[in-house]
């Protein structure tokens, strides 16, 4: 007997528990303020860290003089880049020095650094630093960057470490990283002369910052032993032990990094930065350190959404059907690549711009280019915002190409089973059919009735209007990301604790751990306590990110569970069948509780490969178009995502998503003149406030084909980079004027009416 | 950095002669939000802050001889809820709440507003509009200042003085108040454009008294003389409207930005042309609402008399 969807037995229990809205057990602490961040820790006799950074995007260092500084009141140690020469650090490629001896690279690069009995002793020391720097020529047009003119902004990259593996080739120094993915590629031009027709289209896209609350944070103590403990708000703390690690050339063992508690990441607290100075500074002293980022560092000089210029030329039958497609991505990343994990160095959305479509022929050159920028890193979706943002707004200008409107378009061209994606990749029942056919329902249901017309305005609407809909659809990776160890006890009682080095960043982790061990051995989950533990006390992982963490954690603990179920099943009697209570009451655990583990291994497992939700949104829109403001009626999403195991979290996520992505898309831009950031606070970088967010309406497909536990998949990167390019469609639509670069703004939707009349 | 010691006097007259004596080293803790930005960009704040929260009346909204006094310390969210303050300027109402969100309306007061603002604060043009004027005290005594010509930090008050009330006076029989502004982004920098009209109407149906003052994120809001004398003596329609928005888009351009920051809070790049088009359309909004009220009689939303 199955639950509708395919889940047969104990699976359909388990999944029927899952139903019940979740607790998240550190909710309480964090609702009433007890939780204790890295910023909330005191450390007794812990100096202050600050850092000089260069005012020039490019400059060669002619000389630094701590002499004045040094000799400051309170002033424990000064640092210059000729005291830690050589030593760079990165999260794959380590090219980015922990301070500068020789060259700065970007405005925020580091010079010198200061740790300080006070915060006012280190901001005196910084303030009598005397730096003597030489200008040199920037380069911050990522279409000139590798010309073979440009200067070349890292003079030896050959020598930079590359932890795990070997760095893929690149066509130029000043690339940082260069994919080409092609399928058929041969007959490119070929397909494109036989064509009927061919549109071409180029994109722009802003730095984002991922804006989370919390700033990056750490404090560093060195131990009587010789190692030391990294408090952090690193969410892969394995690999920043390992990172720290390589940097300094210390064995890993002896560094524990402690990163419990993280107030927000938004895909960026992958990346630490502090940490390598903080590390140099404890090793002068002998003494803890701390470093606490403010939101104007954060958002000028920690790492950004990468700037991209996006061309991309498709061709298309007689149809409308694609038969082939051209992409050239462009991305600024920046005076460094260290902020990214992925091996190629370029992130991995940068190839989806038609993701969701059966592409036959197809050719895209993605480039990751250095500049004399804040370095680009990843934010939530990293690749997709920019992409898919360019790929949906091409394809409503190839369904009006095609006499097509954009719905029957996007379904003719849908990616279904065995085709290959517009990424050049396939798919494990892929969903696009689907989730466009439940657009087509509700634009059926709606018929002339569209939404929104009762919302309350905050002033009164008034002015000329323009109303239209647009939409998109998108597709992106359930994640891997190698082991995932659980370790557990479970007592007497009954009580299972399970240790776990894994954050839970708001995510969410946590929570899947303990649900899915409780509804996989049918106990409340009030029984399943799970402990957060450092590096030192836990198994190594991946850490959280990337897609992959229910993904990994559900299957770990659902491996636990089954664990846990052999120990008893062992023991009890053959006619006894496992329940908690019945293993519980033949009291074959004592007093010491026993000690079990689970684990999975994605990029081993059966069937984990090639699994992605699909999502399509559908935006109702009007424009006031004297001001260019718009007024959200209704976002509509559609996601296929897979057995929910957290369902308030999941919702929270995809309507999250949305409200992020909505923001990243209308209003969030880090303004960039001659290097330096302009937007330095979250006055100018404005967020989306309560009364930006329009109704949103939410249609989850009930499918159970996810990777993850009982059909998991996941939810946080899914509804963020599909909502800005149905905003511009819906403007298009609503207008007639086609925006091609983010942020839509109302100045840019009145500047392109402008041009168009 | 030093933390400010906050001083809460009981009175005005406590709170003038500790002004006196911490002279130079001290100042209100008007606009909070501005010291906590002041703060953040790292500032020096001075060593003393006298806060003015626990000054009995201060708070106080009520007619006195007809005019409408608002205390300096009263929130916004609490103007909004007034029912004098909806019978006598409502178009104040309309003002107060385009400030920001609920949370930040009850927290803000009206004197922080205006002691401690920037140009692109809401309620300073519609004060201006509706005449009103600043209640100072000081070691002198105390005296009115009209608001025409506000700016933050109140041009023309002195280190020892302090705001007390706003004093609105009372409407004309046949008069409608009303404020528009636009907000959105632009090139990462909050654009922001307003007008704050006030219309009067005389016993013939024509404008007798006529207050636009435009507003945007560069500059203080300024009155468009040239707009509000080509009101006078018309009928209020569409075409009095359009000719009024297109003279104050002139009073934009040839006006000084004087507080021009760009980059900084307040800051705004647009080029000059978009901001002020912008301040065409929020004047010809403001000024159709208001002839709409007028012709809608005693019920209309900003309007009094018939």
């Amino acid at each position: 007997m199955t639950d509708g969807y395919g889940a047969a037995g104990d699976d359909a229990a388990a999944i029927d528990r899952l139903r019940a809205p979740e607790h998240r057990p550190d909710l309480v602490e964090k609702v009433r303020g007890q939780t204790r961040f890295v910023a909330d820790r005191v450390v007794p006799g812990a100096l202050f860290g600050a850092v000089l950074t260069s005012p020039l995007p490019h400059a060669r260092i002619r000389s630094v003089d701590i002499s004045r500084a040094a000799s400051l009141p309170g002033v424990r140690a000064v640092l210059t880049g000729a005291d830690l020469r050589d030593r760079r650090f990165g999260r794959r490629l380590l090219d980015r020095p922990v301070l500068c001896w020789d060259r700065v690279l970007f405005i925020g690069d580091r010079i010198a650094a200061v740790a300080a009995n006070t915060e006012a002793a280190a901001g005196a020391a910084l303030a009598a630093i005397v730096v003597d720097l030489e200008p040199l020529p920037p380069v911050f047009d990522i279409g000139l960057a590798d010309a073979p003119d440009a200067p070349i902004l890292h003079d030896d990259p050959a020598t930079y470490r590359y932890l795990d593996g070997v760095r893929p080739p690149v066509p130029h120094p000043n690339v940082q990283g260069h994919l080409l993915v092609e399928h058929d590629a041969a007959g490119l031009e070929a397909a494109f002369a036989r064509a009927s027709t061919v549109v071409s289209s180029e994109y722009r896209t802003p730095r984002n910052h991922a804006a989370h609350l919390e700033p990056h944070s750490t404090i560093v103590v060195p131990q009587a032993d010789g190692g030391l403990l990294i408090h952090s708000t690193n969410k892969a703390p394995y690999a920043l032990r390992g990172q720290v690690a390589a940097t300094f050339g210390l064995d890993a063992a002896t560094i524990t990094v402690d990163a419990r508690a993280i107030g927000g990441d938004f895909g960026a607290k992958g990346y630490s930065i502090d940490e390598f100075v903080a590390v140099a500074l404890a090793r002068a002293t002998g003494a803890p350190v701390r470093m606490d980022t403010s939101m104007t560092e954060e958002l000028a000089a920690t790492s950004v959404r990468h700037a991209t210029v996006i061309r991309l030329r498709t061709g298309l039958d007689a149809d409308g059907r694609i038969l082939v497609h051209e992409a050239e991505v462009r991305m600024d990343g920046g005076a460094y690549a260290g902020a990214k994990p992925i091996p190629s160095l370029v992130p991995g959305g940068a190839t989806s711009a038609l993701i969701a479509y059966h592409v036959p022929i197809l050719r895209i050159d993605a480039r990751v280019l250095y500049t004399n920028s804040v370095p680009g890193g990843h934010v939530r979706g990293p690749g997709e915002v920019q992409a898919l943002f360019a790929g949906e707004s091409h394809v409503d200008e190839l369904a009006r190409a095609a006499g097509l409107d954009g719905l029957t378009f996007r379904e003719r061209n849908a990616v279904r089973v065995g085709q290959t994606g517009g990424n050049g990749q396939g798919f494990v029942e892929p969903k696009a059919v689907e989730v466009l056919a439940a657009i087509r329902a509700d634009r059926t249901d709606r018929g002339d009735h569209p939404a929104g017309g009762d919302r309350p305005a905050r002033q009164a609407v008034e002015g000329p209007r323009a109303r239209g809909w647009g939409m998109a659809i998108t597709a992106r990776h359930v994640g891997l990301g190698g082991a995932f160890p659980l370790a557990a006890t479970v007592d007497g009682d009954g009580i299972i604790t399970v240790t776990t080095g894994v954050i839970d960043q708001g995510g969410g982790a946590h929570t899947v751990i303990r649900r899915v061990l409780a509804a996989a051995l049918a106990i409340d989950e009030d029984r399943v306590r799970v402990r957060v533990v450092t590096t030192s006390d836990a198994g190594p992982d991946r850490g959280v990110g990337a897609s992959r963490t229910t993904h990994l954690a559900s299957r770990a603990a659902l491996d636990l569970a089954g664990r846990i179920r052999g120990w008893f099943d062992e023991r009890l009697p053959p006619d006894q069948a496992f329940t908690m209570d019945v293993a519980t009451s033949s009291r074959l655990i004592g007093d010491t509780p026993i000690a079990l583990s689970g684990r999975y291994d994605s990029e081993t497992a059966h069937g984990a490969h090639g699994h992605h939700d699909f999502a399509a949104c559908v935006v109702e829109l009007s424009v006031d178009t004297e001001t260019g403001a718009l007024d959200i009626h209704d976002v509509l999403v559609v996601v296929d995502v897979g057995t929910i195991i957290n369902p308030v979290s999941h919702r929270g996520q995809i309507v999250g998503g949305l409200v992020f992505g909505l923001g990243q898309s209308t209003m969030e831009e880090l303004v960039i003149a001659d290097g330096r950031i302009e937007t330095r606070n979250l006055d100018t970088y404005r967020l989306p406030r309560t009364i930006d967010i329009p109704p949103i309406r939410v249609i989850e497909l009930p499918t159970r084909i996810g990777p993850g536990a009982f059909g998991a998949k996941m939810a946080g990167e899914l509804t963020n980079a599909v909502v800005g390019p149905a905003i511009a469609n819906a403007i298009a639509d609503a207008t007639g004027s086609r925006l091609h670069e983010l942020p839509l703004t109302a100045s840019r939707i009145r500047a392109a009416r402008r041009a168009s009349t | 950095m030093t933390t400010p010691r906050i001083l809460e006097p009981g009175d005005i007259r406590a709170a003038i002669e500790l002004l006196d004596v911490h002279a130079g080293t001290s100042a209100l803790l008007a606009g909070g939000v501005s010291w906590m930005l002041r703060q953040v960009r790292g500032e020096a704040l001075p060593p003393i802050l006298l806060s003015l929260a626990g000054i009995d009346g201060l708070a106080d909204v009520a007619v006195v001889d007809e005019d409408l006094v608002i205390g300096a310390m009263t929130r916004l969210v609490a103007l909004e809820r007034s029912a004098l303050v909806a019978d006598q300027a409502p178009g104040l109402i309309e003002a107060v709440e385009a400030v920001g969100s609920v949370r930040i309306r009850s927290q803000v007061t009206i004197g922080g507003n205006l002691a401690a603002g920037v140009p692109r604060y809401d309620p300073p043009p519609m004060l201006i509009a509706l005449d009103a004027r600043a209640r100072l005290a000081s070691p002198r005594g105390a005296r009115e200042q009209a608001l025409d010509g506000w700016a933050p930090g109140l041009p023309g008050t002195s280190a020892d003085e302090i705001l007390i009330a706003i004093v609105v006076p009372p409407r004309a029989p046949r008069s409608a108040a009303r404020y528009r502004s636009i907000d959105g982004l632009s090139g990462g920098a909050p654009e922001h454009a307003a007008a704050a009209v006030r219309i009067d109407l005389g016993e013939d149906g024509t404008i007798v008294e006529a207050r636009i003052v435009s507003a945007d994120a560069s500059a203080a809001p300024r009155r468009c003389g040239p707009a509000e004398a080509r009101l006078i003596g018309r009928i209020p329609d569409a075409e009095a409207a359009d000719a009024a928005a297109a003279l104050a888009v002139a009073s934009a351009t040839a006006a000084t930005d004087a507080l021009r920051t760009p980059g900084a809070l307040g800051g705004d790049d647009r080029p000059a042309a978009d901001r002020h088009e912008l301040i065409g359309v929020a004047t010809r909004r403001a000024l159709l609402a208001a002839f709409t009220d007028l012709a809608a009689g005693p019920l209309g939303a900003g309007a009094r008399g018939a």
